[in-house]
């Protein structure tokens, strides 16, 4: 790889690193790094998350747990600061009132029921743990049939349900949730996505961390991506893609004449390549914009009825590789 | 429920799982039936002290440390080992109180197999003819020493991932071997303060002087040995506190 062709990636890479903060934010890091002896494990990370779900993407040993564990307050900083609404969660313990967490290990009591686990999370956050508060957390997760069974005996989707309905008793206003659809059934991945979905309709900050993209798709389109530990792009998926302008956009057009309408686009400048594909085109272009400005001037000059215009690498599983192969 | 008495709650039955009961509720008896074994070969004349050293020092110097440093190494021990430690760390409770818990769990559920030990060892006492007014010494000297080694073993158990072995090397090498040898070090040594307190307040008819050859040069009385468990819990209490509050929980 040439020096030019670094300079370029790591252009790119500044380039995606432009604000990744939220309108309101709830949780701000400034400048975290986090280091265990020579091992970096974060590295100078500074963004912030609002009310929604923002998705925290990385690869395994990206750092996205680390990243979490510092948020929370479980790691201390080895430099910069954390604030959660306006308090540093390691100075004040008060604001844990107001935040629910899932671990992404199996950590779990395993000699308690779901029951006694929500209870006694009720009562570590100072909550109301009245049977019917614990009844309903249960409930939300779909586990009363179960709720009295030691944990022990869960399979692994009970087991994230459980520690869901104990993050969620106390009503918080954050929730960090650290893979929290590992082991889950597709029901119960759907029921505990509906969840989420309906505490940041609340207002609710909720950021959740998962290395399966479609997951995170189907939650939401705010991103924050971490590769090596440091934060390589942040902001919506598309906005994401958009600025990746190194790497061609593809889009998949389908028209009554395509051979038509494949000739007239070789000669658009934004045009990087055209192939047929399945009776429609698949076009890269090095600019979406322009390309869409030019399709409907060829459309009247040529006489071509265009039935779809679709980008089709704008998913965050697309944007994610090309994130990695930026990295590579 | 306060988060105290809730985490105290959950940690007793974390640590009174049934293999731990059977285990320990039989490691408690053993001095019992040593007692009872020993009290049939013994002679007559050597009754009194043989029998009296057997009801205390393997009670004191063996099992109830070892009951003692394994529950409160598990105490937090056991949260980190199975990453349960998130659960109390991001609440709103200062680690101080979340300490103060586990600590008394500890003691509490070693106290209570160390009740059953004593009584064990006092009902045996009664059998060879004895009274069972030795039994209020024992289960109080035996919950002061349940106190310092839960409160010394929580925070090792915090610290060091193989708290229990630690332990064991502490007792079998520190307060058995290396006491032995340097007396003066007998003032360290937490069974030799928790026995010091029974003895002082044993019956008149017991035969506590002639024991004080095994707490060192440590010159027992209830009053000392108070203040030593007092000074020893709140040391460890705190040191553990700060610890928590400034290491990463991983």
């Amino acid at each position: 790889m040439s020096t030019i062709e670094i300079q370029e990636r790591h252009d790119v890479v500044t380039q995606l690193r432009d604000p990744a903060h939220a309108a309101r934010p709830t949780v701000e890091v400034h400048g975290v790094s986090k280091w265990f002896g020579t091992k970096v494990a974060v590295s100078d990370v500074t963004c912030s998350f609002g009310p929604g779900i923002t998705g925290l993407l990385g690869p395994n040993g990206a750092g996205k747990t680390t990243l979490l564990r510092t948020i929370t307050g479980l790691l201390r900083p080895s430099e910069g600061r954390v604030s959660i609404f306006g308090t540093d969660p390691r100075k004040d313990p008060s604001v844990y009132r107001r935040i629910g967490f899932v671990p992404e290990d199996d950590a779990v009591y395993g000699h308690l029921s779901a029951r006694q686990l929500v209870r006694y999370a009720a009562e570590l956050s100072r909550h109301d743990a009245s049977p019917a508060v614990v009844e309903t957390a249960i409930a939300r997760v779909n586990l009363l049939a179960d709720a009295d069974r030691p944990i022990v005996e869960y399979s692994k989707g009970m087991r994230q349900r459980a520690k869901v309905a104990a993050a969620l008793v106390n009503e918080p206003d954050l929730l960090v949730l650290d893979e929290p659809l590992n082991g889950a059934d597709p029901t119960q991945r759907a029921v505990l996505i509906a969840i989420f979905h309906e505490l940041a309709a609340a207002g609710r900050t909720i950021i959740v961390s998962s290395h399966v993209l479609a997951e995170v798709e189907r939650m939401t389109d705010r991103v924050i991506a971490i590769l090596d530990g440091k934060l390589a792009a942040a902001g919506h998926i598309r906005a994401i893609r958009a600025a990746m302008t190194h790497i061609p956009h593809k889009v998949r057009i389908e028209a009554d004449d395509p051979r038509i309408l494949a000739r007239a686009l070789v000669d658009v400048p934004a045009v990087v390549g055209v192939h047929f594909q399945d009776g429609g085109l698949e076009v890269e272009t090095s600019n979406l914009a322009e390309l869409g400005k030019a399709i409907p001037a060829i459309t009247v000059e040529k006489s071509v009825r265009v039935t779809r215009f679709e980008p089709v690498d704008a998913s965050l599983e697309s944007v994610f590789r090309h994130l990695l192969s930026i990295r590579r | 429920m306060t988060p105290l008495l809730a985490i105290v709650r959950v940690t007793v039955r974390q640590l009174t799982g049934r293999t731990r009961l059977i285990g320990f509720g039989l490691l408690n008896l053993v001095p019992a039936a040593l007692l009872a074994a020993v009290s049939r070969s013994a002679h007559p004349s050597a009754l009194d002290l043989e029998l009296g050293v057997l009801l205390v020092v393997p009670f004191f110097a063996l099992v109830i440390p070892t009951t003692s440093l394994i529950l409160a190494s598990s105490g937090l021990g056991d949260e980190r080992r199975d990453k349960t430690l998130s659960f109390l760390l991001l609440r709103p409770i200062n680690r101080l109180e979340i300490v103060v818990a586990k600590t008394i769990a500890a003691a509490l559920v070693s106290a209570g197999f160390a009740s059953v030990g004593a009584l064990g060892l006092s009902l045996t006492w009664v059998a060879l003819g004895g009274s069972l007014d030795v039994f209020p010494p024992m289960l109080a000297g035996a919950a002061l020493a349940c106190v310092m080694y839960s409160a010394v073993f929580v925070l090792v158990g915090n610290v060091l991932a193989k708290a229990t072995i630690a332990g064991l090397i502490y007792v079998l090498f520190f307060e058995t071997v290396l006491v032995q040898e340097l007396p003066r070090l007998a003032s360290a040594s937490l069974w030799r303060i928790g026995l010091g307190a029974t003895l002082a307040t044993m019956p008149e008819h017991f035969p506590a002087r002639a024991l004080l050859g095994a707490l060192g040069e440590w010159i027992p009385s209830v009053g000392s040995a108070l203040v030593v468990m007092a000074t020893i819990t709140v040391i460890m209490v705190a040191a553990c506190t700060i610890l928590l509050k400034r290491t990463d929980a991983l």
